[in-house]
């Protein structure tokens, strides 16, 4: 055990490769499961189904309107569930430019004996929030199984609630209110509960989201009953959900987007390439690297004016590295490319130009289902959904996966 | 204010001068087609600004600093596109061709930025002298009235070197002298050039003298404004679609290299690495869409899927514009490959616009060592093209310069969303006139126009041009506290 963490590098691959081998060695068992059950005759749409709930993109092949078994629903939100726990467990092994950021970085950032202890944190915290929404829904009158599902399948970020499983405003609240608090770093709440407020306060990266979550609830909400798309009770029950489903890029729906004015439209489409904190389950690029981003865009604009200047980049009241930096822009390079590859390969199946746009986003920030666009996801053909697996697994890594091939040794 | 004044509105001055002088040509053509009443809202324009503009030259006092900074270049540039534009919509709007302001403003910006971008609905109605005009600009714009300032700065007095650093398009790795104003008169010496040749070989296909000029104007330029509603589909001839093809394809490199070509030294323009990026990528395109386009039974001949394919391509990554086929009716993928295409743009140092081959190739090279280092993290790698060491603070330049076309894209489409069209057309404008194309997708599409939105929209994709044809910096960086700040 000493003599790996010794070599990083290894580390980082061997905990990429055992990463990818039991994301593959769960999707052909669950894969297994539904063609066994004869749920999903074709092996590839059984492994896309897979994919899509261990990568808690939450996009089913399944007809919406078909009858599902119970078990079924649950075993789906089970298995978003195991995704979210999975990405925590790989969070604690590798500590990409975002998450060195974090406030837990000191703690965290070596792999050995505190990844045990730090995975125990995560899971606590994981498990903690599961349970208190599975209770809190079974209190707004949701049924046992119903509430399960949605409480699974939120948590982690996967995004397929059963339809008619929640009961009114009360639970779509509670939906909400687990959404952010999916997105919000982990490790914050083990210093909520210890008490060690000063790290909270330091957080430069959870206000910018609370900042991101109002400003972008109230411009919707207003949008949408400015435009009269609802009453102004709807706008904000509808206008709030979807907001915070794409922010916190879960990707439940339980609204018609594709009607809704485009100015909203966008907004959303665009929140959810933003994400949530870093070392929190929401998926997209994250607010930390948005923050450091914005950061060197205007350092950029400096530098055009003063040529000799030399700025520093400070987040989380710590200053930022300058090859960190220097790797987040290019990370969020990568992330550019990959998504325009995503909608050049969405675009053979797609029946418009914007679902293009949309479906490689839903695919790669692991949204899924509210930004599905025009597609119907049961005509799209074998060779399609095993590529956009690849896209839902790279999307959920951050992106390593991509590292593997391009590096020789 | 801490700008250097006295040389800026000389400068500013000697633009508008030159804006006038330049409308003399579209006035003796609207003699010659018998169009007084154009010919005299020509007049009215430009006489005082040739007036005008020589007077305040003359009267303004040379000063005792005439040493440009930075922040003075980026004026200089972000204002004379502004006033250029501003300036050149007044034949429309006194002709009545364009009475509105926000379109005349967006009719001159698309032309001057070589966008291609158009509000009128129907073109052929326009009289001559006012489409010579609307086609002209983008001559004007296609090499920068900027470019040809800096050669005539030296009569103002004034060195031109912090000028070009705002206006050449994006990084070089060649310079071809070491002074500025030569460089100028060389690369503009060029442009006539090619831009007589390909009047004469539009003619040799029976082309009328003034459908050729505009068509040039348009094709040298990277514009893509025609004078007919079926743009170069008009003309229904395979030999002209050719010979504008070839002559998009040219004004679409790196007019440095023509300099080498003209030295006799050829093959150092076919080794250089964005050069083979660029023809690759239109093979590679051309070779996809057409393909797709047979596929989907769009055309059932090869040789039409070929014919519009390559037209086309070409049209969009040399961001000109021109239309034989309609790109937005044809199947999905060959749309997206169209909107990577308009991403992409023409080389450095053409009249192209979009993001620039060379930073592309340097975007993908800059990731291909992000992984690396992600594995290897104490590995130096420098970034090599064509055995030339990139230095890291131009990496940085590009890696900035790629993240924040992507946000001006992603942001622009939020704002533009406003007018409420759907998704499609508000990305389809916004993309179509930051990367200077002409037509987007949906309800701004080839067979479109963009009279539908609103003023303030048009005036902002308006803005969206000019800052995209000048590498969005020069103009983005005048809302910055930083430049309005002595102190920072």
């Amino acid at each position: 055990m000493k003599e790996k963490r010794q070599k990083g590098t290894l580390g980082i691959k061997t905990a990429l490769l055992g990463s990818m081998g039991i994301f593959i060695v769960l999707s052909l068992i669950s894969m297994a499961v539904y063609l066994a059950s004869g749920t999903i005759s074709d092996p590839f749409r059984a492994l896309f189904e897979s994919v899509s709930a261990f990568t808690d993109t939450g996009l089913s092949v399944l007809a919406k309107d078909a009858a599902l078994p119970a078990w079924l629903l649950i075993f789906r939100s089970f298995c978003q569930w195991i995704g979210g726990a999975m990405l925590l467990a790989f969070f604690a092994l590798i500590f990409s430019g975002s998450d060195i950021l974090a406030p837990s970085t000191a703690s965290f950032y070596r792999l050995g004996i505190q990844f045990r202890a730090s995975l125990k944190r995560l899971f606590l915290v994981y498990a903690a929030l599961t349970v208190s929404m599975f209770l809190l829904l079974l209190a707004t009158g949701c049924t046992a199984a119903d509430s399960l599902c949605a409480a699974l399948s939120t948590v982690s970020t996967g995004g397929s609630i059963p339809a008619g499983a929640l009961k009114g405003g009360l639970s779509e609240t509670v939906v909400v209110l687990f959404m952010i608090l999916t997105s919000i770093s982990y490790p914050l709440y083990y210093y909520a509960v210890k008490g060690r407020t000063e790290k909270i306060d330091k957080s430069s990266e959870l206000n910018v989201f609370i900042g991101i979550v109002i400003a972008s609830c109230v411009i919707v909400c207003a949008t949408l009953a400015i435009n009269g798309t609802y009453d102004i009770r709807h706008s904000i029950e509808y206008g709030c959900f979807q907001t915070i489903s794409n922010l916190s890029t879960t990707g439940h729906a339980i609204a018609d987007i594709s009607a809704w004015p485009s100015f909203a439209q966008s907004v959303i489409f665009l929140l959810s390439f933003a994400g949530g904190c870093s070392m929190s389950l929401a998926g997209g690029v994250r607010i930390v690297r948005l923050i450091v981003i914005l950061r060197i865009i205007s350092r950029s604009f400096t530098v055009r004016i003063h040529p000799k200047a030399v700025i520093s980049t400070k987040v989380n009241k710590k200053q930022v590295p300058r090859h960190l930096a220097a790797r987040m822009s290019a990370y969020l390079m990568t992330c550019i490319l990959f998504y325009l590859i995503g909608v050049f390969v969405v675009s053979f199946e797609s029946p418009d130009v914007i679902s293009c746009f949309t479906m490689s986003a839903a695919l790669i920030t692991s949204t899924g289902p509210a930004l599905a666009g025009n597609i119907v996801m049961s005509d799209v053909s074998a060779v399609s959904l095993l590529l956009w697996s690849v896209f839902m697994i790279m999307g959920r890594l951050e992106l390593y996966a991509l590292f593997i091939p391009s590096s020789r040794s | 204010m801490h700008l250097n004044r006295k040389p800026i509105v000389k400068i500013l001055f000697a633009v508008m001068a030159l804006v006038g002088t330049s409308m003399l040509l579209p006035l003796a053509v609207s003699l010659i087609y018998g169009e007084t009443k154009v010919a005299l809202c020509f007049a009215v324009v430009c006489v005082p600004m040739i007036v005008i503009g020589l007077l305040v030259i003359k009267i303004v006092p040379k000063g005792d600093n005439t040493t440009l900074r930075m922040r003075d270049g980026f004026f200089i540039v972000a204002m004379a596109w502004v006033i250029m534009s501003v300036l050149g919509g007044l034949p429309f709007m006194i002709s009545g061709s364009i009475p509105n302001f926000f379109d005349a403003f967006f009719e001159t910006a698309s032309g001057f930025t070589t966008t291609g971008s158009t509000i009128v609905a129907n073109i052929e109605i326009l009289p001559k002298g006012i489409l010579f005009w609307r086609s002209f600009t983008h001559w004007l714009g296609g090499m920068g009235v900027l470019v040809l300032t800096i050669a005539l700065l030296p009569m103002l007095g004034i060195g031109g070197q912090k000028i070009m650093r705002a206006e050449t398009t994006g990084p070089t790795l060649d310079k071809i002298s070491v002074t500025v104003n030569d460089s100028a008169r060389r690369l503009y010496t060029i442009y006539l050039g090619v831009t007589i040749l390909e009047i004469i070989f539009l003619m040799l296909g029976g082309v009328s003298l003034f459908d050729a000029s505009t068509h040039t104007f348009g094709t040298v330029g990277t514009g893509g404004l025609s004078t007919y509603n079926a743009s170069v589909g008009a003309f229904h001839s395979v030999y002209v679609e050719m010979v504008i093809t070839v002559f998009m394809l040219l004004a679409g490199i790196n007019f440095n290299l023509y300099h080498f070509v003209l030295t006799g030294r050829p093959g150092q323009m076919l080794r250089d690495t964005e050069f083979r990026t660029y023809i690759g990528i239109i093979f590679g395109s051309t070779a996809f869409v057409s393909v797709m386009l047979l596929i989907h039974n769009y055309y059932d001949t090869i040789g039409k899927a070929l014919r519009y394919a390559v037209f086309q391509v070409v049209s969009i990554i040399t961001t000109t514009g021109f239309g034989t086929d309609d790109f937005d009716t044809w199947p999905i993928p060959c749309r997206i490959v169209m909107f990577l295409l308009m991403v992409i743009g023409g080389c450095a140092s053409s009249t192209g616009g979009g993001v620039k081959v060379i930073r592309i190739i340097l975007s993908l090279k800059i990731i291909r060592r992000a992984a690396d280092i992600k594995l290897r993290p104490n590995a130096v790698k420098p970034i090599k093209i064509g055995g030339k060491t990139i230095d890291e603070n131009t990496l940085a330049a590009v890696k900035s310069f790629m993240i924040l076309y992507a946000l001006t894209i992603a942001l622009g489409t939020v704002v533009v969303a406003l007018n409420g069209f759907d998704l499609t057309t508000s990305l389809g404008s916004v993309i179509a006139c930051v990367s200077n194309i002409g037509p987007g997708f949906g309800l701004v599409g080839p067979s479109c126009n963009f009279i539908l939105f609103s003023g303030p929209i048009k005036f902002l994709l308006a803005m969206f041009m000019i800052a995209g044809r000048l590498e969005l910096y020069t103009i983005f960086i005048m809302f910055t506290r930083t430049f309005w700040n002595e102190n920072r």
